[in-house]
């Protein structure tokens, strides 16, 4: 492995007066949405940390933003039971208001279809907000949905597994079956891997070609937050005031030792690994945010507190101008980005 | 009164019919100035504007270990997560179940999930019973009998329906399946908001703080008879339980029930002194607690002596039909003047019960601690709420505990006073609850 020296440093800091919920960057850098506990959505410049535009979301809460891979183009849903897209100062209404929160959103890969979720049924949409289909209701409310890296799948995870939603037809395809309540779902980048983390205290993860599932156990509390790395060899998940990071390449993680990361004092709630170079970012709900290099440095080489618990964190990257930032917010309703170099 | 500064939640349950709206909009109307979040059920019906109202699919997770502690309320969890991000705080939240819910997991939800417990407390269970129709549902749906036995308040409504007399059979039921909830009656849930809002049913520092209805004597012994005896009688003892049996011989006043619990209420100190050990053959004088020695093979004769003639009591550590303990007089069975079984009479019963006891006897903490966690974990299932206040040998302050199926919150409580009588209170209710078992089982617990 290349030896790396990083740093990374303080670029801005604002203060948005309310929570912010979730936080979604933009595919060329330049921005970041966040989504307000009172729906409100802002838009940040990353390199500045300007506010661009405040639009009224999602009255009650916006609950999750994806930006479309190609285009400036934002989705949002919230509690009002509605999904829009916002280009520009424009918004458009794809559904809604109504009383079932919309709870998640995520374009493909390549930006084909827009799949949500409210309640127990997940939906596509064209980019221009043409309707395409929905599936039928799965186990219970959706609790995440993510894209296979090569789009032909959109893996929603429920109580009962992750369910296979074909983007077409909006069936399921493919059904893996875990009796207890997923959370959270990721890929790893090959597509090989789908792993969840589960209320019951696991880790669940299964082998796409095979189906073929197996957990990690152990975990103090409920390990929601968890990421692979950009080359999916290593897992991260938290679950506890430490990382427990799990090794999925050879073979995978049978019977091997995770490499463990101590240095937050309260639990982890918020894990992302860096695209392309290999930084985990971490935050927990004591406010620390902390950056890591698994393998290679066993502390954080850079820290940051913000008062109350950190609720979101997301990686910018900006590949003309080669800035790799991380943006993140804490409950006071403080936003900041961490200029990282290496 | 206390630093926790996490939203209080009160859980509203009841059959469809019973009132829950109504008490509902009640709070809503009554309560001003406290802003108040509503998470109703899909099949809710509350039309109101003031509070926020979140419908809501009760999604019950069971966890893949198959714990029922485990199971909790998926939509509760992402709910309240998202109500806590909210500026305007709430001062509260109400959520309301459907007809049918079992309360377990939506108690549970409370201590089980993370997130949940750390901004939320469980202030209390409310239960709404319809008084002209309670009796047809606790017949024939089990969910009727788990929303008593979890209540921390029982809304007895629609009391103007029903006559007082089926009203009074009704409560007494009621008592029995619950005797640690407080029993409210109302017309049209006309309860005040105090008696259902901060009741801190699970608040360990107001535990019990109201005395139970049900707790009966405990003693240290299970059978008390009574005797016509001049200078000396056989005793006949067989085989049972134990291969010993603690017996104490002392006059008794009259031969009728008053008597002997007055008698037992004496017998009580007695039954703590060291016993005095009695082979097969041997003689119990009056006055001391005599521990037969069951050894050889039985049955074993052993010789009751008294002074004067009269009436005497036999007081035993088990029941005289477990060791099918017999009185001889000169050759002849002489069947007692009254014999009294401490216990209650029945076993266990498949409906809800609730099982209280009061003993002014200190606990051993070690084994109290061990009779607990096996009792949690082989009858947790069966038991919806437990609650106490112990005194442990040898600790200045109380013990109070709380639990809900097997999750067990205890930790050590007010000192007692000087001058105050160290008592231990415990109730559980639950389905298939062995009173007797139990009864046994915390004696044993006895320091």
């Amino acid at each position: 492995m290349r030896r790396v020296s990083p740093t990374a440093e303080l670029a801005w800091g604002i203060q948005l007066d309310d929570y912010p919920a979730v936080l979604a960057c933009a595919p060329d850098g330049k921005r970041v949405a966040v989504g307000l506990a009172s729906g409100d959505i802002v838009v940040v410049d990353v390199a500045s940390g300007e506010v661009e535009r405040r639009m009224p979301g999602h009255p009650g809460g916006t609950l999750a933003l994806s930006w479309h891979p190609r285009e400036p183009l934002l989705a949002s849903v919230g509690a009002d039971g509605a999904v829009r897209t916002h280009q520009g100062s424009e918004s458009q209404l794809l559904v809604g208001p109504s009383a079932t929160w919309v709870e998640h959103a995520a374009w493909s890969p390549k930006g084909k279809r827009l799949a949500t979720a409210q309640g127990p049924v997940v939906s596509l949409w064209e980019p221009d907000g043409r309707y395409v289909a929905s599936s039928p209701p799965l186990e219970s409310t959706v609790a995440a949905l993510a894209w296979s890296p090569d789009g032909t799948r959109v893996a929603a995870a429920a109580y009962g597994g992750v369910r296979m939603i074909d983007p077409h037809t909006a069936q399921v395809a493919a059904r893996l079956d875990y009796p207890g309540s997923m959370l959270s779902v990721v890929w790893s980048c090959d597509g090989k891997f789908v792993a969840c983390g589960c209320q019951d205290g696991t880790v669940h993860f299964w082998r796409t070609a095979s189906n073929r599932d197996a957990q990690m156990s152990g975990y103090p509390a409920k390990p929601a937050a968890i990421s692979f790395r950009h080359d999916g060899k290593l897992l991260a998940t938290a679950g506890a005031p430490i990382i427990t990071l799990w090794p999925f390449d050879r073979k995978g993680p049978e019977g091997r030792t995770p490499l463990e990361l101590d240095g937050h004092t309260e639990l982890v709630t918020q894990l992302a690994f860096a695209p392309h170079v290999d930084v985990l970012a971490s935050g927990c709900k004591g406010g620390t945010i902390a950056l890591w290099i698994p393998g290679g440095l066993e502390r954080p080489f850079s820290t940051r507190t913000v008062p109350g618990r950190v609720t979101a964190i997301a990686w910018s990257a900006d590949a003309r101008a080669g800035r790799l930032s991380l943006v993140a917010a804490g409950s006071a309703g403080d936003l900041l980005a961490i200029g990282f170099a290496s | 009164m206390s630093s926790d500064s996490r939203i209080p939640v009160t859980v509203l349950t009841g059959f469809l019919g019973s009132g829950k709206t109504t008490l509902l909009n009640r709070i809503l109307t009554e309560h001003h100035g406290q802003r108040i979040a509503v998470i109703e059920n899909e099949f809710g019906e509350v039309g109101v504007d003031q509070g926020l109202v979140i419908s809501a699919d009760e999604e019950v997770f069971e966890m893949n270990n198959g714990c029922i502690c485990c199971t909790v309320r998926g939509d509760l969890i992402r709910i309240l997560g998202n109500l806590v991000r909210r500026k305007d705080r709430f001062d509260r939240v109400i959520v309301e179940t459907t007809g049918l819910a079992n309360p377990g997991p939506v108690a549970q939800t409370f201590f089980v999930d993370d997130d949940v417990k750390g901004d939320y407390r469980l202030d209390g269970i409310v239960t709404l019973v319809d008084a002209a129709h309670i009796e047809l549902h606790l017949d024939d749906s089990p969910e009727a009998g788990e929303q008593i036995g979890f209540a921390d308040v029982i809304v007895l409504n629609k009391t103007d329906l029903v006559g007082a007399e089926q009203l009074a059979r009704l409560e007494a039921r009621l008592t029995t399946m619950n005797g640690a909830a407080s029993l409210r009656r109302a017309q049209m849930a006309d309860v005040s908001i105090a008696e259902v809002l901060d009741i801190g049913g699970f608040d360990l520092a107001r535990s019990l703080e109201r005395r139970p209805r049900f707790l009966e004597p405990e003693y240290p012994f299970e059978w008390v008879g009574a005797y016509q005896l001049t200078g000396r009688a056989g005793l006949v003892v067989s085989p049972g339980p134990d291969p010993s049996i603690d017996v104490l011989l002392a006059p008794i006043a009259e031969p009728n029930r008053a008597a002997v619990d007055r008698h037992a209420e004496q017998m009580l100190r007695r039954f703590s002194e060291p016993p005095i050990l009695v082979a097969p053959g041997g003689t119990i004088t009056e006055g001391a607690l005599h521990r037969l020695q069951l050894v050889e093979p039985g049955p074993w004769n052993f010789t009751l002596q008294v002074e004067t003639a009269g009436l005497w009591a036999l007081t035993s550590q088990h029941l005289a039909s477990e060791f099918a303990l017999r009185v001889v007089v000169d050759g002849h069975e002489c069947p007692p003047a009254i014999a009294v079984e401490l216990v209650a009479a029945h076993g266990h019963d498949e409906t809800v019960t609730s099982v209280g006891f009061e003993l002014e006897r200190p606990l051993d903490g070690t084994r109290l601690n061990s009779w607990l966690s096996t009792l949690l974990r082989e009858q947790g299932t069966d038991i919806f709420r437990m609650k106490g206040i112990l005194d442990i040998a040898g600790e200045d302050r109380r013990f109070v505990f709380q639990g809900v199926h097997m999750l067990f919150d205890g930790r050590p409580g007010a000192e007692w006073k000087k001058d105050e009588p160290r008592r231990s209170q415990l109730v559980f209710i639950g389905k298939n609850l062995d009173r007797q078992a139990l009864t046994r089982e915390l004696d044993a617990c006895v320091a």
